[in-house]
């Protein structure tokens, strides 16, 4: 069984396009971090600017001496009150000229380290939807709710619109609550680039499926199929084989991707901020999970996304005889789902097409989208895992089957 | 050992590929004869499990070979018409691989085919990719990958095809001396590949079998009715009408033909001793073709 799924594998790899898919994809992962390390410039407090390692050691340092305490709504408004003292708003014209309207001292002493931090208190200020801008902290200070009664009712809010059931509800307004904070907030860079990074893996995932397309077809293309299905195993371990080798392909090409893109991510930013919350990123995500376990949960849905590519190419495959076709409904079914409108006000709809195989390593943890199954409401990714764990362990064996019953004619 | 063949047919829609074939077939060398689409592909494929039949059934030793399932498969070795292989493999890796997918461990597989190689002047090519390999190279790596196992039952669709005349010879004696302990299979449309090596001879035409036996029991039928003689060319027509023209070469405006009657063609028509060839066109008039001397 092994040496069948050694050939398989080396069958997969040894082929032209996937050989060409890969190297484009992971080339892919690779632009989207390199430059952010190249070009990283990080401002002192005279506004010089320190370039690469060394202004990531300087960020590092800095940060951690001004969020070394909990963001307790007393601290945010500290340094909103902060801001607003030096800001003189008439000068901001355009809402992002901030070196303009603060005096050059506060403006990298004080602003440039918490630009960041700022753009997510004004988030969470803003509109559901809108990011929000410091500009309306510094102009609006006085006015300003408390932080986390504002997040709690801008939830709430959001909450309103949607036709939940009750059991959905509860289910929301108790995530909610787990994470109404207060927040630790400091220097999370790193994670931040590698959760950016994750995105691109949407490309590894049609690559892995374009690769798969060729696994069954290929042996009634070329005539293969007939030595192989007369032979003692090919109705047998040849198509367990197959099916191994090619989970093995797309859940290895998937986790080399994620070391070539976290290794040096890791190495060049370091690994600080792995236990802040992912309320860090926005305040309106309901999810109790800190960046590590953010990552993880992305990286398991990446190889969810993999084994869920391989599981309709293999199916197409062996129920199709070209690979060329195979490939093209692959593509289409895998990138066509970007452009399945979101329907907003369905939820129904929404459910469904949350669950669409491209969105699965998507930013989701922003969704309040659950599924209430048997009186349980399960989360979008209990949902996603249960739906497609169940599809592969049906339709994969299906595939073989396919196979194997093939009349070679 | 036997394989037998239950009234078997195969249908494609309205179409009869292989009708009602009833076939007991013992150790030795089986010579499937028939033109294109006569259906001996049809009827191997379906021998190899690659095709449902239609009806009937396939025994091996008494047993229906649907049941029998990988212990059938595993006494089987098959050459297909068209044998796919993978261009980015050396042949020794696909033969390795085509020995993991017939259950043969990897010393035997390399054993076996070490020898197969030898035998079929590849050995010393067998580490380089198969897409360098001529249409004659690859035909032989067909042919090796069919014999791997060992197969009690090895069937051989046109395996000389691509084939150089050494190396024809080279293969009809390896299967000569392989066929004893075995039931082969071999489908051809080239009479000479059946020529003294072949136990059993098994015409087909459309589907059906229209005779079977040794080659001298089948040539029997033609004993006395092949004759030779030579005409000028404008008695051709003539000739075309009156007998059953066999072959013909022409030199200059002289034309030698092989005919088969029932009494002598002409004054001076030789009779001639009747070969396989000449059975065959005998019930494929449609293949007959001329030469030039």
């Amino acid at each position: 069984m092994n040496r069948i799924i050694k050939f398989e594998l080396k069958k997969i790899l040894r082929s032209k396009l996937t050989t060409g898919v890969l190297i484009l994809s992971f080339l892919l992962i690779i632009y989207s971090f390199l430059p952010k390390m190249i070009k990283y410039t990080f401002y002192d407090g005279n506004g010089n600017q320190i370039e690469k390692h060394k202004g990531v050691v300087l960020e590092k340092k800095v940060k951690n001496e001004i969020f070394n305490k909990l963001q307790t709504n007393e601290e945010i408004q500290l340094n909103i009150q902060r801001l607003s003292e030096n800001y003189v708003a008439e000068k901001n014209k355009t809402g992002f000229q901030f070196s303009e309207a603060l005096p050059k001292d506060i403006y990298y002493g004080f602003y440039m380290p918490r630009e960041g931090y700022f753009y997510w208190i004004a988030e969470n200020y803003a509109n559901t939807f809108d990011y929000g801008n410091p500009h309306d902290l510094a102009v609006k200070s006085n006015e300003l709710e408390d932080f986390y009664i504002e997040r709690q009712g801008k939830i709430q809010n959001r909450l309103n619109t949607m036709k939940y059931s009750r059991a959905e509800r509860e289910y929301w307004d108790k995530k909610a609550n787990i994470t109404k904070g207060p927040y630790k907030y400091g220097y999370f860079r790193g994670w931040h680039h590698i959760n950016e990074s994750l995105d691109i893996f949407m490309l590894v995932i049609v690559a892995i499926g374009i690769a798969i397309s060729g696994v069954y077809s290929k042996e009634h293309e070329t005539g293969a199929d007939a030595v192989l299905l007369s032979s003692k195993y090919g109705k047998t371990k040849l198509v367990a084989g197959k099916i191994i080798a090619s989970l093995i392909f797309s859940v290895t090409t998937v986790l080399l991707g994620i070391l070539l893109c976290i290794i040096p991510i890791l190495i060049f930013f370091g690994t600080e901020g792995w236990d802040l919350p992912i309320q860090v990123f926005s305040t309106d995500i309901l999810y109790n999970w800190n960046l590590l376990e953010m990552v993880g949960i992305r990286i398991f849905m990446t190889i969810l996304s993999a084994i869920v590519i391989t599981t309709i190419a293999l199916i197409l495959s062996s129920t199709i005889k070209k690979t060329t076709s195979v490939v093209v409904i692959v593509m289409i079914l895998y990138i066509g789902g970007l452009f399945v409108p979101s329907g907003k006000t369905n939820k129904l709809y929404q459910m469904i097409v949350k669950l669409l195989p491209v969105f699965l390593n998507g930013h989701q943890y922003y969704g309040y989208v659950a599924y209430p199954v048997f009186g349980k409401v399960l989360t979008f990714y209990e949902m996603a895992t249960f739906v497609y764990i169940l599809l592969a362990l049906i339709l994969l064996p299906l595939s073989g089957r396919i196979f194997k019953k093939h009349q070679v004619q | 050992m036997e394989l037998v063949l239950n009234d078997v047919s195969k249908s494609f829609g309205e179409k009869k590929a292989v009708d009602n074939i009833l076939l007991k077939i013992g150790l030795g060398i089986h010579g499937l004869l028939g033109a294109n689409g006569a259906g001996k592909t049809t009827l191997m494929r379906m021998i190899c499990g690659l095709l449902k039949p239609t009806n009937g059934e396939i025994r091996f030793n008494g047993k229906d070979v649907n049941k029998l399932g990988e212990e059938y498969l595993n006494a089987l070795g098959y050459l297909p018409q068209d044998f796919g292989y993978y261009p980015e493999f050396t042949a020794m890796e696909y033969i390795d691989y085509i020995g993991a997918v017939k259950g043969l461990s990897k010393t035997y597989t390399l054993e076996q085919a070490n020898e197969l190689f030898e035998v079929f002047q590849l050995f010393e090519v067998k580490n380089k990719k198969i897409k360098t390999y001529s249409g004659g190279m690859k035909q032989r790596l067909g042919i090796i990958q069919s014999m791997l196992n060992n197969p009690r039952i090895l069937i051989l669709d046109e395996p000389t095809s691509g084939l150089d005349p050494k190396q024809r010879l080279i293969f009809k004696n390896y299967l000569s001396q392989i066929s004893k302990e075995r039931i082969v299979i071999l489908s051809t449309h080239i009479t000479s590949d059946l020529q003294n090596i072949a136990n059993n001879i098994i015409m087909m035409k459309s589907g059906k079998i229209i005779c079977t036996g040794d080659e001298e029991k089948l040539l029997k039928q033609l004993e006395g009715r092949v004759w030779e003689f030579v005409i000028h060319e404008r008695e051709l027509l003539k000739y075309m009408e009156k007998s059953m023209i066999i072959s013909y070469s022409r030199k200059f405006d002289k034309i030698r033909l092989r005919v088969i009657s029932d009494i002598p063609p002409a004054k001076d028509a030789i009779p001639l001793e009747p070969s396989l060839e000449d059975l065959y066109l005998y019930y494929n008039p449609e293949e007959i073709q001329g030469e030039e001397e």
